[in-house]
């Protein structure tokens, strides 16, 4: 299924009324998987979505599991699995923030199917935030499409700030919303 | 000082210990060399026990896991699955 923008074309063209529908779409989707590269999800709900851990190097067991999505509102009934057995649901806890506490330690690859991510359609539940760092984005990218940060012509120079083409502006906005792994 | 508490190699089920401790490491080797063998590692007499610690190990294979400091109630049974035949020693404070 198609990833769902976070701004709608038409919320881009307030802000850019000279824009075609066409472009704002192209521009969106654009800037939407910037940002989704950068959280390191998708946003987007997932139902049944399966994440297997294996144990890092040096490490030898594991006792927790960070799954690579937020907003996390289930696990599938037997759906943590050690090795192929199945825990039972009292054998761990789990937040909303995607972290999985094992009460047990396992010493081989653990696989979770879990339904994380936020609904987008019809009712877009996702954080607003990120359809304002979008829509910003995107005003960004129609303003200087080519990333200028300085220029002369004649007498005239403008140098702009920072690197007006990345999301780095949107950092701190971004930040509660990335996954680590 | 821990001590080692050796679990004969066998398919079955076992309590390897009875009364409370503090579990700190697990090993576990698989004899025979053609299948894995499984191991739960349980608080407890029997299956029923919650489960401290769980994995397997391949036909012929070997894991050393030393785990944090994890005490246990009531005593270790070892519950062993798969068709391999596994070894285990606990390592109790």
């Amino acid at each position: 299924m198609a990833l769902v923008p976070f701004a709608k074309p038409s919320d881009l063209k307030i802000l850019a009324p000279a824009v075609t529908d066409e472009y704002a779409e192209l521009v969106l989707d654009l800037v939407s998987g910037t940002i989704r590269n950068a959280l390191g999800w998708n946003v987007d709900k997932e139902v049944d979505a399966v994440y297997t851990k294996v144990i890092p190097a040096g490490q030898t067991y594991l006792d927790c599991v960070v799954l690579p999505a937020l907003n996390l509102t289930s696990i599938k009934s037997n759906g943590v699995v050690v090795d192929g057995i199945t825990l039972a649901s009292t054998e761990y806890d789990a937040t909303s923030a995607g972290v999985v506490y094992l009460k047990v330690l396992a010493w081989q690859t653990v696989s979770i199917t879990y339904t994380a991510g936020y609904q987008r359609a019809p009712l877009d539940t996702a954080p607003p935030v990120l359809r304002s760092v979008a829509l910003d984005y995107a005003s960004r990218m129609l303003g200087n499409p080519s990333g200028v940060r300085s220029y002369a012509m004649g007498g005239t120079a403008e140098t702009f700030g920072e690197d007006i083409s990345t999301l780095a502006a949107d950092d701190e906005r971004l930040d509660p919303f990335r996954v680590t792994q | 000082m821990a001590t080692a508490v050796d679990v004969a190699t066998a398919t079955t089920d076992v309590l390897a210990y009875y009364g409370s401790g503090c579990l700190v490491g697990i090993a576990v080797r698989e004899t025979v060399g053609t299948n894995p063998a499984a191991v739960q590692v349980r608080d407890g007499d029997s299956v029923g026990g919650d489960v401290i610690a769980m994995g397997s190990v391949a036909a012929n294979g070997i894991v050393y896991v030393p785990v944090p400091a994890v005490n246990f109630q009531t005593g270790l049974f070892v519950d062993r699955s798969g068709t391999g035949s596994s070894e285990v020693i606990l390592y109790l404070l």
